[in-house]
């Protein structure tokens, strides 16, 4: 089974990391990937301005990867998972949109493609793969490691469209995939919150303030680092750590994995390959705190 | 694009399919409120008093206030809510209304403006593509023409 | 009576109850060197058949004529031993009933000798009392077919015709010029959710009025004067031409409310016509007078006015009666803006999905802080109403072309009067207050008059309904049965010794006394209840009560106090609360010191000063006087009588040379058995008994 990789916007840009870690892992789990270069942005940053378009250009990619001749989209980003799986789900529930959508993907060529299914690299191991397959290729457990799971809110939630995969006010997945490295999970209180990024075009401020509450709580748990699946997330936690320690007078120092950097880790992959030394919080002391 | 009915019925237009909850059903418990991230930090921030101002007929004063914009789309307003309304689609729909209007934050014109452009967000230079090579990395795209034609208008 | 008086003393184990704590055994001894018994028995379960015939058997064999039965509480067997005795031939009132399970053998579990001790003291105060008994007898008094029902809205309509369907004659007095009261005055009415027309409802229900032959209809009339009690009651009414006076044995009180209008200027009403009531919108709609509702493109409507604050409670129906009119506003003139201002929004039952079809169909609700009502002004002619919006925390401007007020409701004008006349009372309110909420919810103190509907407080027409059945339900009893009987615990005059100071007179919560042309009283033994209140306030002691006679009620001082009456603390309680507490302790198996030595009276009203002084006198270490909880009495206002006379008795005791702090008051629900428990604990305390 191939899968076409969608990379979004911000991680080739941003963090590159998260691309070469699934690379390194997905290879050594044996899943193979097909890159696209006709892939757009996915349309979650035009949702607020214009739903309509923004379901238009998903629906593109969609189509897009139906006529090369494949079937399966996977994410790297939590958005870009949320916003192309709400353009699959209401183009099959909602006869007019999906003819107005297809109306005007003819515009450039393509028609419009409901029957594609859109994975994000999380759920990819923790469903397709499985937690045996995983567990099998651990080298290196990643003992004495304290984590805190970051879910944020796409991965889960508007719920209807991912029909009840997982309990959005109890979810597990990650927390699965975090016990299988052999890492210990923090639990920190603020679980639910949302990172707060898609306010930074609008109100920094108040955007790293949300930020702020949970880099807080993480810091009070004892956490050695985060675990997220998401890079708009990273944006605020890794990106915008020392902003927000500056602004706030705070210290966190508390490194930001991605979910493929951390697995990545326990499977004895090297740190190079997972771009550990593009985290912008310093991560490969994390590697000393691994008795 | 101004009275309650156009902006239920362009709600209704989206969501029907899903299942729509009528947001008179709103009792004012506050749930939404309560778990807002924002409303944590900025207490004038409120989903509950949105939803209240829509059914008052303060869409103008919505609007041109920018409160919506506050609004992260995390979902869990709507998630939580005991009647089922979808506030954040509901707060989608005003922020569709404030660009309508061109009353948006800038970064959110940008990012449009970009897209229709440029296909991404962000689009990787020379040096952004030597250093993929590097990595490892295949080479991406350039801009995406597409675009430009489907987000006219 | 001459006869040599015989008393037999029965005693009860009550399986281990009693026998497991107090030596029965030594009490039935001890009982035979009392004065005047012949006999002294014990029994395991003496409320048992088998027991009681056996009773019965020995008041026979013995030739007894008093009996003291010594066991559980008066309030649970008193009537079965009455029966018993009745059965035996002997007058039911030459039983006395001590309790030595709830105020001896359940609360003095670990002291047994004591409890054994007190429940002596117990029986020999009984046998003294017994010496003293005399036959009494119920009254019974004559009921006709006759009522009279008071208000014909829709409560008295519906009253009436429940009355007359049964056979009763009936005559329905109305004081306006027609009959159907609030009704009338409706543009609509909604039972169950559903919309029913006014008109129609009313005019059903006049034609059933007009076809019964057994309903008599007087509209104009006015009540003058009510006289009498049940089965003989008088009622004069009046109207502009003439007077009636109409013999009833019943009367039912269905005078309904008016609305609590807002005074002058409070949000413009009254100096604004576009300030109107409730019920005012809903007349002027039915008139429809040119065009009311022309121009009128935006509404607003302001509930709790005046309601729901220090003075008064929520007025119960304000929301629904907004609601219903906001929503037949709303489809009068469908292209209006209507706003509903509200503190709280109460629907019961299937009401409250009103809100989200009104919400649906447009009308906006405001929610506004219960410490800030909104604000009216007028600003050249127009309406300007600033209200304070919870949600958005903002004061809001709405221009108004039509202002609606909810207020509450009080009782009929008139009320004060009438109250007066029946002898009833009623709330500051002016509603008119039942008997009890729960025992007696239609019925007044006093036998044979009944209320319902909106003169109770405020209900919708469903509710009115159901207790206007209700009311001719209960009016229907006694005048099915064609009489009632009247315990005949009553109080009696000895008019020698009366020097007609007319104090009695004045101060029966029941008004069952009246004098004569030389302000002689004399006792209306229907009305009687036997509450003691003249008989301990008589300066001349000439009013004794039947089976509480003041001789007996000494008679069992002395003997509680015959022995070491400085350890004693002599409790009076009341038969309906205190003695309940006293009861529910004993149930409960709260435990507290044995010192109290209890006389049941009816009312704490008994009590005199006498008696008081009597018990210090001979050496108490304090008195407890016990009565029913404000405002509970059962004797409508024996208690606040009771709690007059204590303090007057402390002030006489001090002047006597006795610390008036040896004299308690206490007031305990029948439910409060802790409280009297608690009370005997700090009684014994502080007078420094343990």
């Amino acid at each position: 089974m191939r899968y076409a990789l969608f990379l979004g916007c911000t991680t080739p840009a941003r963090s590159r990391q998260y691309e070469m870690s699934s690379r390194a892992v997905l290879e050594r789990l044996g899943v193979e990937v097909v890159d696209l270069s006709e892939f757009s942005c996915c349309g979650y940053p035009i949702k607020a301005s214009d739903y309509y378009k923004a379901l238009l250009i998903s629906a593109r990619n969609l189509a897009i990867c139906k006529s090369k001749g494949l079937s399966t989209i996977l994410t790297i980003c939590s958005s870009c998972n949320s916003m192309l799986r709400e353009c699959a789900y209401l183009i099959s529930k909602d006869s007019e949109l999906k003819e107005k959508i297809d109306k005007d993907l003819k515009k450039v060529g393509l028609s419009v493609e409901d029957d594609i299914e859109i994975k994000h690299i999380a759920k990819l191991l923790y469903e397709d793969v499985g937690l045996e397959e995983i567990g099998s290729k651990i080298e290196r457990p990643l003992k004495g490691l304290k984590i805190a799971n970051h879910y944020g809110c796409h991965y889960l939630m508007p719920k209807e469209i991912y029909e009840g995969e997982e309990d959005i006010l109890n979810p597990y997945s990650l927390d699965r995939i975090t016990e299988i490295t052999g890492a210990q999970i923090v639990h920190y209180g603020y679980e639910k919150s949302c990172c707060g990024g898609p306010l930074l075009v609008s109100d920094e401020d108040t955007a790293l303030e949300i930020a702020r509450q949970k880099l807080d709580r993480v810091k009070e748990a004892g956490a050695d680092a985060i675990n997220l699946v998401c890079p708009f997330c990273s944006l605020m936690y890794d990106g915008n750590q020392k902003g927000i320690e500056r602004r706030f007078e705070t210290k966190y120092r508390i490194p930001v994995l991605y979910i493929t950097q951390l697995l990545g880790l326990s499977m004895g992959i090297d740190s190079k390959s997972l771009g550990l030394n593009l985290n912008v919080v310093k991560a490969r002391d994390l590697i000393d705190k691994i008795s | 694009m101004d009275s309650l009915m156009e902006a239920e019925e362009k709600l209704r237009g989206f969501r029907e399919t899903i299942g729509s909850q009528k947001l008179y059903a709103c009792f004012e418990c506050g749930h939404c409120s309560a778990c807002c991230p924002v409303k944590r930090i900025r207490q004038e921030y409120s989903p509950r008093k949105i939803i209240h101002m829509v059914l008052l007929d303060m869409l103008d004063e919505l609007i041109s206030s920018n409160i919506v914009w506050y609004c992260t789309n995390c979902y869990l307003c709507q998630e939580l809510c005991p009647q089922g309304i979808r506030i954040a689609d509901l707060i989608l729909e005003l922020k569709n209304l404030s660009f309508k209007r061109g009353l948006s934050p800038d970064g959110i014109r940008r990012q449009f403006e970009l897209l229709k452009t440029q296909g991404r967000i962000y689009l990787l230079d020379e040096f952004d593509q030597k250093k993929r090579k590097k990595a490892g990395l295949p080479q991406l795209g350039g801009s995406i023409d597409d675009l430009r034609v489907l987000l006219e208008g | 009576m001459a006869d040599e008086i015989r008393i037999g003393v029965f005693i009860c184990d009550c399986g281990s109850n009693i026998r497991g704590v107090i030596d029965v055994p030594e009490l039935v001894e001890f009982s035979k060197t009392l004065p005047y018994v012949v006999v002294s028995d014990e029994g395991k379960w003496t409320c048992s058949v088998d027991y009681l015939s056996r009773m019965k058997d020995l008041i026979k064999e013995h030739s007894l004529n008093r009996v003291v039965v010594a066991a559980c509480t008066p309030r649970t067997h008193e009537p079965l031993f009455k029966r018993t005795v009745k059965e035996a031939g002997l007058n039911p009132y030459l039983l006395e009933f001590v309790s030595i399970r709830e105020q001896a053998s359940w609360v003095h579990m670990k002291q047994k000798e004591e409890a054994t001790k007190k429940a002596k003291d117990l029986i020999k105060m009984a046998v003294s009392k017994a010496a003293l008994l005399e036959e009494g007898e119920e009254i019974r008094l004559p009921v006709g077919k006759e009522s009279v029902v008071i208000g014909g809205g829709i409560s008295g309509i519906y009253s009436a015709l429940s009355l007359a369907n049964q056979g009763f004659q009936v005559t329905l007095i109305e004081r306006e010029k027609e009959l159907g009261g609030i009704l009338k005055r409706l543009k609509s009415v909604k039972v169950d959710s559903k919309e029913l027309d006014p008109k129609e409802v009313l005019q059903a229900k006049l034609n059933e009025i007009e076809s019964n032959s057994n309903i008599k209809v007087l509209t104009g009339y006015e009540i003058k004067e009510v006289d009498g009690y049940i089965g003989n009651f008088r009622v004069k009414v009046e109207n502009g031409s003439g007077s009636e006076e109409i013999k009833a044995s019943t009367i039912v009180v269905a005078t309904g409310m008016t609305e609590r209008k807002p005074q002058r200027g409070q949000f413009l009403y009254g100096e604004d016509r576009k300030v109107l009531t409730q019920l005012e919108l809903e007349q002027a709609l039915k008139e429809n007078s040119d065009g009311f509702l022309n121009d009128v493109k935006r509404v607003v409507i302001i509930n709790c006015i005046n309601s729901r604050n220090e003075e008064y409670g929520c007025c119960n129906m304000g929301c629904q009666i907004s609601l219903k009119n906001a929503a037949m506003l709303k489809e009068m003139i469908p292209d209006s803006e209507i706003f509903v201002l509200y503190r709280d929004l109460t629907l019961p039952g299937s009401e409250g999905k009103i809100i989200y079809r009104l919400r649906e169909k447009g009308i906006k609700f405001i929610r506004f802080p219960d410490d800030r009502y909104p604000i009216v002004r007028n600003d050249n002619g127009t309406l300007k109403i600033e209200v304070f919006d919870r949600i958005i925390s903002e004061a809001l401007n709405i221009d108004a072309d039509l202002l609606v007020l909810t207020c509450g409701f009080k009782g009929a004008d008139g009320i004060d009067e009438l109250k007066g006349m029946l002898k009833v009372s009623s709330n500051s309110e002016g509603f008119l207050q039942e008997a009890h909420v729960k025992l007696g919810p239609v019925d007044f103190p006093s036998d044979g008059i009944y209320l319902c509907g909106c003169s109770r407080s405020p209900k919708g027409i469903k509710e009115s309904v159901d207790e206007a059945m209700a009311a001719a339900m209960r009016a229907s009893i006694p005048m099915n049965q064609g009489y009632i009987e009247a315990e005949g615990i009553i109080a009696k005059i000895d008019l020698e010794r009366c020097n007609s100071c007319g104090l009695c007179w004045k101060r029966c919560p029941f008004s069952a006394i009246k004098v004569d042309e030389e302000k002689r009283p004399h006792v209306i033994e229907a009305l009687c209840k036997g509450c003691g209140l003249c008989a301990a306030d008589c300066p001349k002691r000439c009013i004794t009560i039947v089976h509480f006679r003041e001789d007996q009620i000494i008679a069992q001082i002395e003997a509680a106090l015959e022995e070491e009456p400085q350890k004693k603390i002599i409790g009076f309680v009341c038969h309906w609360c205190a003695l309940g507490g006293v009861d529910m302790a004993g149930v409960s198996r709260l435990q507290y010191p044995p010192n109290a030595r209890l006389i049941r009276v009816m009312c704490s009203a008994r009590v005199s000063i006498s008696m008081i002084e009597k018990a210090f006198e001979l050496g108490a270490a304090g008195v407890l006087v016990a009565g029913c909880e404000f405002p509970t009495c059962h004797y409508i206002s024996g208690n606040y009588a009771a709690e007059k006379r204590v303090n007057r008795a402390k002030k006489i005791l001090k002047k006597k040379g006795y610390d008036p702090e040896r004299l308690w008051l206490l007031w305990c629900s029948a439910a409060d058995g802790p409280k009297f428990a608690d009370t005997m604990q700090r009684m014994v305390k502080e007078l420094g008994l343990n």
